[in-house]
């Protein structure tokens, strides 16, 4: 097409200014510029009579222009086809009118489409994330917890003598035939590990426990050597925090896997919708 | 002013007088009625143009189609001016584009449609000799052939300023290229068709007697 057009230029001769307009060609003949301008009547009278003259002379450029005016001639003589039917519009909605209405699917859903797709792919990346995280923290916090146990006396009570029971539970080493009483008055005060594990506050609220009893007859009978010394500090207690911690973790798992099924109702709803919108458009 | 901000609605009884440009104020107010004087009016001319550039009564029917309806969505983008060079330009970009998917997925669509072309020609002048009619039917077959030996380019020049008789300055403005390449693709079309035409003999007994048959 770019040289049918370099052509043009070439033999037309029209896309020149006036003043470089030829009407002859190299070999001395009308271009096919001139031959047309002639037809069309669009020549000026001076170019005109030049062309006739030449016309008179040049038998090539004589047919050339007959042939010329004839094709034209037959071109703008050529009857119209007529329609099989009419292209009036029956129906349709008015410029500027309000477009009739559309359902939720088809005027929400599908133009939304594109936004969709990203939204599903957004939810499907979160959720790969959650569970990885998940997975990872998850096994992170049993080991550690594990570590944690095996290095905690307290949280092996069939190993701990009774000499070392109440140091277990907070309470400062007592003599031992009192200790010895009151462990054999109670032996329950090892059934529950947790009860062992019980901080220094728990034991200031003891009097009010079921055990407040039994851990009064503890107490009188360590009372009896001397004064009390006042508690020291639990000797683990970064054991009971860690024990909260993971009870604390673990409620948040659980919050966790709330959202992931509720991700996952979502996506599963996105994916049904998505495939309902593209059934939509291939119709 | 006030004559484009009161609602165009044009009464029934003056529709059918008004001309294009009031027509299409009204159908820009949304007068359907309106648009359908308009369509009526120019609806042989458009589809002859797309017929000519396409070559296929379905393809140019289609194409009409689409173009009128084209129209009625965009009347609210005519500036005023002259409505037919308007529509024209959108027959055109709509032909252009169906020459450019016809290019990407050729058919075999001009062979059968010589049949439909002689059923086509309007058959109103009971008049005119039968001979004349078989030659005009004849002639208006080699044409077309002819025509689509043509570039797309060249082709809606000569339809534009041979058949719907466009100045070259209108055509221009349909086509949207300077009137000076508007004119260089015409010239060449016709130089083209001209040679075309010659080098069939039947084409060339056409020519012959082409004298005869435009005068009468």
């Amino acid at each position: 097409m770019n040289e049918e057009r370099a052509n043009d230029r070439d033999t037309t001769g029209m896309n020149d200014t006036p003043e470089r307009q030829q009407w002859f060609d190299s070999a001395g003949h009308l271009t096919t510029g001139a031959l047309n301008e002639s037809i069309d009547g669009s020549l000026s009278a001076f170019d005109d009579e030049l062309l006739r003259h030449h016309l008179t002379v040049c038998a090539e450029c004589g047919a050339r222009r007959e042939g010329l005016a004839r094709t034209v001639a037959l071109v703008r003589s050529m009857p119209e086809v007529e329609p099989h039917r009419s292209f009036e519009i029956a129906s349709n909605p008015l410029p500027g009118s309000k477009p009739p209405a559309k359902s939720w699917f088809q005027g929400v859903l599908a133009p939304a489409f594109p936004a969709l797709r990203v939204a599903v792919a957004a939810v499907f990346l979160l959720l790969v994330g959650v569970s990885a995280t998940d997975l990872i923290t998850q096994r992170d916090d049993q080991g550690d917890q594990v570590a944690m146990v095996a290095d905690t006396p307290a949280a092996r009570p069939e190993s701990v003598s009774l000499e070392e029971a109440p140091q277990a539970i907070g309470a400062p080493p007592a003599a031992p035939a009192a200790n010895i009483e009151a462990a054999e008055s109670d032996e329950a005060m090892f059934a529950e590990p947790s009860e062992a594990l019980g901080d220094a506050a728990a034991r200031d609220d003891s009097d009010t426990s079921e055990t407040g009893e039994k851990v009064d007859a503890g107490a009188d009978a360590m009372d009896q050597p001397g004064p009390t010394p006042p508690p020291e500090p639990s000797p683990t207690p970064d054991a009971s925090v860690a024990r909260v911690d993971a009870a604390e973790e673990s409620d948040g798992l659980s919050n966790w896997r709330i959202v992931e099924i509720s991700l996952l109702l979502l996506l599963f709803w996105l994916v049904v919708t998505w495939i309902g919108v593209e059934r939509m458009r291939k119709r | 002013m006030l004559r484009f901000r009161r609602p165009a609605t044009t009464e029934p009884s003056t529709v059918q007088t008004a001309d294009d440009e009031t027509l299409m104020l009204s159908a820009q107010g949304g007068d359907l009625d309106a648009y359908n004087v308009l369509v009526i009016r120019h609806q042989r001319a458009v589809f002859n143009v797309c017929y000519r550039i396409l070559g296929s009564t379905a393809e140019a029917e289609d194409a009409a189609q689409d173009t009128f309806l084209k129209a009625w969505q965009a009347a609210k983008s005519f500036k005023g001016g002259v409505v037919r060079p308007w529509m024209f330009r959108i027959v055109t970009n709509r032909c252009y584009d169906a020459l450019r998917s016809s290019a990407r997925h050729p058919t075999d669509s001009l062979s059968g449609d010589e049949d439909h072309l002689d059923q086509d020609l309007p058959d109103s002048d009971e008049l005119v000799n039968p001979l004349t009619q078989v030659e005009r039917r004849e002639t208006s077959v080699l044409l077309q052939e002819a025509l689509d030996r043509l570039s797309a380019d060249q082709r809606i020049a000569v339809i534009l300023c041979d058949v719907q008789r466009f100045s070259y300055e209108e055509a221009s403005q349909i086509i949207g290229v300077p009137s000076g390449t508007v004119k260089s693709r015409a010239f060449r079309g016709r130089e083209r068709l001209r040679q075309s035409l010659g080098s069939d003999p039947e084409s060339r007994e056409l020519l012959a007697g082409e004298g005869r048959f435009s005068n009468e």
